[in-house]
């Protein structure tokens, strides 16, 4: 999706594309390792398809915004997300690939 | 023509309604074959009667659990008239996923748009009207726990199934699957993406059909002050446990005056009874059963009824209020390794102080299957009753180091036995599918509507009481066959026949025939058994007038001791006081469990293996104590 050339070439000149790419990458993390109170996109979710349909009709898809409440230690992570409040179990949000959103 | 479906996810108001509904016409059994509650009602209106039935609590319909295959299937068969949605106004963007996954269906619909009341609350404004003309169904706004709603609501019912409805928007799934409402199946990735698609384009539907229909929403979300404070790490699960233990004090003041009244009954009337019969010249089989048993059904059942109204006013409260859940994500991540879900917290506390509570605690969880484990599991936990009896016996044969010893064994038992049971019975009740990690909605607390709340317990009360005097007296029968004697002596019993003659088995198990008899007892009431002690040993009663409550003897526990340190062995003691432990809880448990569960092939099952773990106990109890301190 970005461009992959993430090494001037051999005269060390970066291409406009290289310095766009660098920007305009976003972080990206797995949902369990984000703090509470940060707002996030889901961006990948690596599921099969029991974990994909509990977890898309209580809410969560690819793309949904959502904030993070709180993530403490060995606790279920609470987000929320379309107006819900959620527990989620840590195991899960490690396969919940997301985007940071705002500052 | 007159049958209605309830449609909707759960915390939708989905049961309030059908409660609401129906009053006392309804049924609730299990779906065929399956472990998953069905509930059915009726209403009527202008003299006609209106056929209700609720269907399973899902957050959507393509998921692979036995609740969405239910629901698709019932409602693909026809069997519905009209089918009327559930939604929750103030979270409606998510709750009409279910509105998304149904919209394929092409059956005549309504939908209740619920908790507008909470939605006002957060300063939401809804336009049912531009949601309606969207939808070409009609739309309500609704408050599932106020009664003045439901006139409206029958009406609209009826006009509906006279003039149907069906929605004239749909998703547009064209490119993925044709067939949404299909379960999906096999595990690819493949897969998994289609259902995220078909996901995406529902919610996009939902998205479009409430452009503009709500204003008023927030975008930043703080914890609520309670909240942050009861889902911190060590301080949140002792607020829980507080705020449980001190639920089910309330509970138990609350039922406390009924069981003394209905305690006083066998007492009282049994003398009476059986001198009029006896005057009357009644055969004395049936002297026995008007004057012993049924007094002492009666006290039972108007026990297990005060439990049952007391636990369920409480935890009604605790769970409408939204608190179950958050003690849920506490104790989730220990509770599964149990197999269960974080809110068993509530029914196995409860366990501690009487079987009873436990049993009907369980109404919080979500499915049946985990209800029925849970009860399977609160059985292994050592009631009040118990705990007023073991120091007791223990006190006659072992210094006060241990007694405690004692006390500490039978604990460290309980987490083995729980552990036992729920991998014996998990497999079938809690299925590995089912029990993925957890993944949970915390409702917002809501304000407890009582009137719904008051009503629901005393129906409850009333239902189980009305139920459980067939299952008691049966049961009580069947124990004063054994128990009766003709002649005031305990060996003219049929009990002490079998326990006399099976007592080389027995002794194996570690059990004399009089402990044996103490033994099968405690199956019957925990309380009975010091003075089934009292009467198999001293001799001073007879076994079936104790276990009916009606026996005059007090025990006294100078005189017992003797008898008892002269007649077994330390060994023989140690092995009784285990098996009574963890034997069936008792007779008012045993029904609870059944009526709760209403499945009487689990609940037999479970019985079953509690007596059998509790012999095979009471032999490794036995064998291993008399190598140390001889038999």
């Amino acid at each position: 999706m970005y461009a992959t050339a993430d090494a001037p070439d051999a005269v060390g000149v970066w291409e406009p594309a290289d310095i766009a790419a660098r920007m305009t990458r976003r972080i990206r993390m797995k949902l369990s390792e984000m703090k509470a109170d940060q707002k996030g996109k889901v961006k990948l979710l690596d599921a099969d398809v029991h974990f994909m349909s509990r977890i898309t009709s209580i809410g969560m898809t690819e793309g949904t915004s959502f904030q993070v409440v709180k993530n403490d230690r060995k606790m279920p992570v609470l987000i929320y997300v379309r107006e819900t409040l959620l527990a989620l179990n840590r195991k899960d949000c490690d396969k919940i690939e997301v985007e940071e959103v705002g500052a | 023509m007159n049958s209605i479906a309830l449609l909707g996810q759960p915390n939708s108001g989905k049961s309030t309604v059908f409660n609401q509904l129906t009053g006392s016409r309804q049924h609730v059994g299990n779906w065929p074959g399956k472990t998953v509650e069905k509930k059915d009602g009726s209403f009527t209106y202008n003299n006609i009667k209106y056929n209700l039935t609720d269907l399973p609590g899902s957050y959507g319909l393509t998921g692979n659990s036995d609740e969405e295959k239910i629901t698709v299937d019932y409602i693909r068969s026809g069997k519905a008239d009209l089918v009327c949605v559930l939604v929750d106004a103030s979270q409606l963007q998510r709750s009409m996923y279910m509105l998304a996954e149904f919209a394929e269906m092409n059956v005549p619909a309504v939908v209740l748009l619920n908790m507008i009341d909470v939605a006002k609350d957060q300063h939401k404004e809804i336009n049912a009207e531009l949601i309606e003309k969207r939808l070409g169904v009609p739309v309500i706004p609704f408050v599932a726990a106020d009664k003045k709603y439901y006139d409206n609501l029958k009406n609209l019912l009826v006009k509906e199934l006279n003039d149907p409805h069906m929605l004239t928007s749909r998703p547009d799934l064209t490119e993925s699957q044709p067939d949404q409402v299909q379960p999906a199946k096999g595990g690819s990735a493949g897969d998994a993406s289609v259902v995220m698609d078909a996901s995406n384009k529902k919610y996009e539907w939902v998205n479009n059909i409430l452009d503009g229909a709500v204003t008023g929403e927030g975008t930043n979300y703080k914890l609520s002050k309670f909240d942050r404070i009861v889902t911190r790490p060590v301080l949140g699960k002792v607020i829980c446990l507080g705020i449980i233990l001190a639920a089910f004090l309330v509970a138990m003041l609350i039922c406390a005056p009924f069981m003394s009244l209905g305690g006083m009954i066998p007492g009282l009337i049994s003398g009476p009874i059986a001198s009029l019969l006896n005057g009357w010249n009644v055969h004395p089989w049936l002297v026995s059963i008007f004057s012993l048993i049924i007094p002492n059904t009666l006290y039972f059942c108007i026990s297990m009824a005060a439990f049952v109204l007391g636990v369920n006013l409480v935890f009604g409260l605790l769970e409408e209020v939204g608190f179950i859940a958050r003690a849920a994500y506490q104790f989730d991540n220990v509770l599964s390794r149990l197999g269960l879900q974080g809110k068993a917290i509530a029914p196995i506390l409860m366990g501690f102080g009487c079987t009873i509570g436990g049993a009907s605690g369980t109404r919080v969880m979500d499915n049946w299957g985990q209800r029925m484990l849970a009860m399977a599991v609160v059985w292994a936990v050592p009631c009040g009753s118990i705990w007023s009896i073991i120091p007791v016996i223990s006190g006659m044969f072992f210094p006060w180091w241990g007694v405690l010893l004692i006390c500490v064994g039978i604990l460290v038992y309980v987490v083995i036995l729980m552990f036992i049971v729920s991998k014996i019975f998990g497999k079938k009740l809690s299925p590995e599918t089912g029990r993925s990690g957890m993944v949970m909605e915390l409702p917002p607390y809501h304000k407890p509507h009582w009137g719904h709340i008051i009503k629901e317990a005393f129906y409850k009360a009333g239902d189980i009481f009305v139920r459980a005097l067939r299952t008691v007296f049966i049961m009580s029968i069947i124990f004063w066959i054994f128990s009766y004697t003709s002649t005031g002596n305990i060996e003219n019993s049929l009990l002490y026949r079998v326990g006399t003659f099976i007592e080389p088995v027995t002794k194996f198990f570690g059990l004399g025939w009089q402990s044996f008899m103490s033994f099968i007892s405690s199956a019957f009431a925990k309380e009975a058994v010091l003075g089934v002690l009292n009467a198999v040993f001293v001799g001073q009663s007879n076994v079936a007038d104790v276990a009916f409550n009606v026996s005059n003897a007090t025990v006294d526990n100078g005189i017992l001791a003797q008898a008892m340190t002269s007649t077994i062995s330390q060994a023989e003691a140690l092995a009784l006081m285990f098996a009574c432990t963890f034997n069936v809880p008792c007779v008012m448990a045993l029904s609870t469990t059944y009526r709760e569960s209403h499945s009487f092939k689990w609940t037999a099952a479970v019985a079953v293996f509690y007596v059998l773990s509790a012999l095979l106990l009471s032999c490794i109890v036995y064998h291993i104590a008399a190598l140390f301190l001889g038999a």
